[in-house]
């Protein structure tokens, strides 16, 4: 119920945005996303609304630290 | 979106060794609270790979599966009047009610989507969207719920998870040693949301993502934690932060008011319920609805132990017999693509 997808923004109109979700494009909800989106942006997709943006700063941040997980550097 | 997947086959091997050798020399009972993270474990095996001393149940995060059925039977009688469409997702038409389910009337329910494709369904009816949800879900509603739609309503069944695990703890004498909290629910309320499960139960909670290595990766930060000093760790920084989502907290408490909720298997839980706010929107005033507590309980279905993760399915003789699967799901465990029945079912339960 909670499970909420990422997709890669398309365009923005509005409260509206055509969000890319593995080659299938829809329209989501942008209204609960505390910051402005464009094009190219990630954001994670919630039953027709974007609830979080997701940066690829933060992945590679994530990647880094899941190798370094076995010295207990958090 | 590969970028985004965190499934590594080596990593996953290195990060299960890390947990076997930081295992206290004890049992250890991990309860998650959402059904995603279920799916997450039995797809990749992770439950299997894991010591055998360590636990991994699933709490009360499946909100189709702590809906009450009172609440069920509310959205049947909906369904049953002149007029009147009950829009909902797919998987509350299964729920059995205290008689029957919302498939079995069928002709005047549709599943959608979204409460947006409710609220601008096309039709001279009342659409009465029938919402169940936590935190997570209820960011989607909210903006809705605030905005005017003719011949629209709202049916709900929407809470809010921390009072929820906080009174596993102090009221239902759950033993767990700690919780691997649902990351999308903390995408909206933030990982401080659990700050009174730790300072006041001293049970560490780890907020986790939901990839393979997402878990593993909470799983050894919440060993790490029960070992040393219980702390709140958020686990799933590229999607949560402290404080959560400002403006879809705003735009719930715009449109909900925090009450106490009646949930399937923990009973009434003090501010755990978001009821809505605003009375004209509201079906069970719209219709008069007025259906009490419904205590039924299908014979032999121990989706209450389930859900405060004192059981888990393959001690369920239902589940056990083959005498509930999704298409003949007898307890709501087996409904919900979340729920730990339909998981284990779909996965083999590992």
């Amino acid at each position: 119920m909670c499970l909420a997808i990422p997709g890669k923004v398309v365009s923005v109109e509005g409260n509206k945005a055509e969000v890319e979700f593995g080659g299938v494009v829809k329209e989501v909800r942008i209204d609960p996303l505390e910051e402005e989106v464009e094009a190219g942006d990630f954001i994670l997709n919630h039953a027709g609304f974007a609830i979080t943006t997701v940066s690829e700063e933060d992945v590679l941040k994530r990647k880094e630290e899941l190798d370094n997980l076995e010295s207990g550097v958090e | 979106m590969k970028a985004l997947e965190f499934r590594d086959r080596k990593r996953t091997k290195e990060l299960l060794s890390q947990i076997e050798r930081e295992m206290p020399g004890r049992r250890v009972k991990v309860m998650h609270v959402c059904g995603t993270h279920e799916s997450t474990i039995c797809r990749y095996g992770l439950r299997e790979a894991l010591p055998e001393n360590l636990e991994l149940v699933q709490g009360p995060g499946c909100p189709v599966c702590v809906t009450p059925t009172e609440r069920v039977d509310e959205a049947v009688e909906l369904s049953k009047k002149d007029g009147v469409i009950v829009a909902t997702f797919g998987d509350m038409t299964r729920v059995p009610g205290s008689s029957e389910s919302l498939v079995a009337d069928g002709k005047n329910v549709r599943i959608v989507e979204s409460i947006e494709d409710a609220a601008k369904m096309e039709t001279d009816k009342e659409v009465v969207f029938f919402g169940v949800g936590f935190e997570t879900t209820a960011s989607t509603y909210a903006p809705v719920l605030l905005e005017e739609h003719e011949g629209f309503s709202f049916l709900g069944s929407v809470r809010r998870i921390p009072p929820a695990m906080n009174f596993l703890l102090e009221e239902c004498g759950t033993n767990v040693d700690g919780f691997i909290a649902p990351g999308h629910v903390s995408v909206i309320i933030g990982s401080e949301a659990y700050r009174e499960v730790v300072d006041r139960h001293g049970k560490p909670v780890v907020v986790g993502g939901f990839e393979p290595l997402d878990v593993l990766s909470s799983v050894l930060k919440l060993i790490r934690s029960i070992k040393g000093e219980s702390k709140l760790v958020n686990d799933y920084g590229r999607a949560v932060d402290e404080e959560g989502n400002e403006k879809a907290q705003i735009l719930i408490e715009r449109a909900f008011e925090v009450k106490e909720s009646n949930w399937r298997g923990l009973g009434d839980i003090p501010d755990s319920g978001l009821e809505l706010k605003n009375e004209e929107n509201d079906a069970r005033k719209k219709f008069d609805l007025d259906i009490g507590k419904d205590e039924t309980r299908p014979e032999g279905c121990i989706c209450e132990e389930i859900i405060t993760g004192q059981s888990k399915p393959d001690e369920c003789e239902l589940f056990a017999g083959g005498k509930c699967d999704p298409r003949n799901p007898v307890g709501p465990c087996m409904v919900g693509s979340e729920g730990m029945c339909n998981v284990w079912y779909r996965y083999g339960g590992t």
